[in-house]
């Protein structure tokens, strides 16, 4: 997927978004202006509800 | 052990015609798709196998000999017993020394290839593509392996001798009768000019950086400065050897591909430093075809 001078792999839906995360703050922030969720739902990930976000932070 | 066969005699034409030189060798994975004979006698057929789709369906290139080429052996090897007899004690198998038309980058992509085992079909001056009898339907090659020179360049009239390919042929089952000569649709010079990918020269700008696995790659036309663009997409980069189980390649930044410099992150996690070399290589589809294809190159791990 093409944004801006960016071409990103389509298998970086598969990684979880935890994943996506970190590797959105390593190399493309600050170069596109979408967010790392907006990001993962272009590529066709599917972001975790946030039921689920919380349950892992309380496991934490 | 040899056995004698029922003769045939197939009768005698009236055309002399003598052989072509060979002026083009198709170099073949063993294991290569199959391609009818049908599908030899045309510069489709052969950009199928060699110019596909993906990168990893190649299945050979074909090395333009029009410096020259030189076959040797196939001579029977004629003993004199002690009573005095002559005898064909053996036949030695045929080698031909290709002189590639091609640039040093181009011969340097083919060290990898030493010694391993190719098939190769062989086209002469007039059209006509050599191969064997193995298969009524599908056009197969010669068995053999090739070696190359190492050294220095030679000087004056020799240096068309720059890159010579050193073809031994390890079957002589496979020559004799059971070669079979296929008149084809296109020239030699079709066949080196138009099949094989437009050459694509990569090296590192800017080594791979900590962390981040950024690295600046540089694309240019082989063996010139002439930028090349072409390169944008990340499906259009293959890492095609890595250390690390989930290495990840994307192309982070094409902005400058108009002089040639591409980004990529290449990274083994998130963050992940890369812990040993890979191995990348980039080629541009058009028309369901690899018209571009750039060397392989090695992108060193970061050291600090």
């Amino acid at each position: 997927m093409i944004l801006g001078s960016m071409s990103l792999p389509d298998e970086l839906k598969d990684k979880d978004f935890d994943w996506f995360k970190r590797y959105y703050d390593l190399t493309i922030k600050g170069k596109i202006e979408e967010t790392a969720e907006e990001v993962y739902k272009l590529l066709g990930g599917k972001l975790p509800d946030k039921a689920e976000k919380a349950k892992k932070i309380a496991e934490a | 052990m040899d056995q004698c066969t029922t003769n045939v005699y197939g009768g005698q034409g009236g055309c002399f015609a003598l052989m072509e030189p060979i002026q083009a060798v198709i170099i073949l994975e063993k294991d290569h798709a199959a391609i009818t004979k049908a599908n030899a006698k045309t510069t489709a057929g052969w950009k199928a196998l060699l110019a596909p789709a993906t990168l990893d369906a190649v299945d050979g290139a074909i090395l333009d000999g029009r410096n020259g080429a030189e076959p040797t052996g196939g001579e029977n090897t004629i003993t004199v017993t002690n009573l005095g007899y002559s005898v064909n004690s053996g036949v030695s198998l045929p080698m031909l020394t290709l002189y590639a038309k091609m640039t040093y980058a181009d011969y340097v992509n083919y060290f990898s290839m030493q010694g391993k085992s190719f098939q190769f079909g062989l086209l002469d001056a007039k059209k006509t593509l050599y191969g064997t009898k193995a298969s009524n339907t599908n056009f197969t090659g010669f068995r053999g392996h090739f070696e190359l020179k190492h050294g220095l360049p030679p000087v004056g009239a020799d240096k068309v001798k720059s890159y010579p390919f050193f073809i031994y042929f390890d079957d002589i089952e496979e020559w004799g009768a059971n070669v079979d000569a296929i008149r084809t649709d296109f020239s030699y010079v079709q066949a080196v000019e138009d099949i094989n990918p437009v050459g694509i020269d990569i090296e590192v700008k800017t080594p791979i950086a900590n962390t981040t696995g950024l690295v600046v790659i540089k694309a240019t036309y082989r063996n010139s400065t002439r930028p090349y663009a072409g390169l944008t997409t990340t499906s259009e980069w293959q890492l095609q050897a890595v250390t690390d189980v989930g290495t990840t390649l994307a192309v982070n930044s094409f902005a400058n591909a108009a002089i040639g410099e591409y980004t990529l992150a290449i990274l083994s996690g998130v963050p992940g430093n890369i812990t040993g070399d890979v191995v990348i290589q980039g080629y541009k589809v058009v028309s369901s075809s690899i018209a571009y294809l750039t060397n392989a190159l090695t992108i060193n791990k970061y050291t600090a």
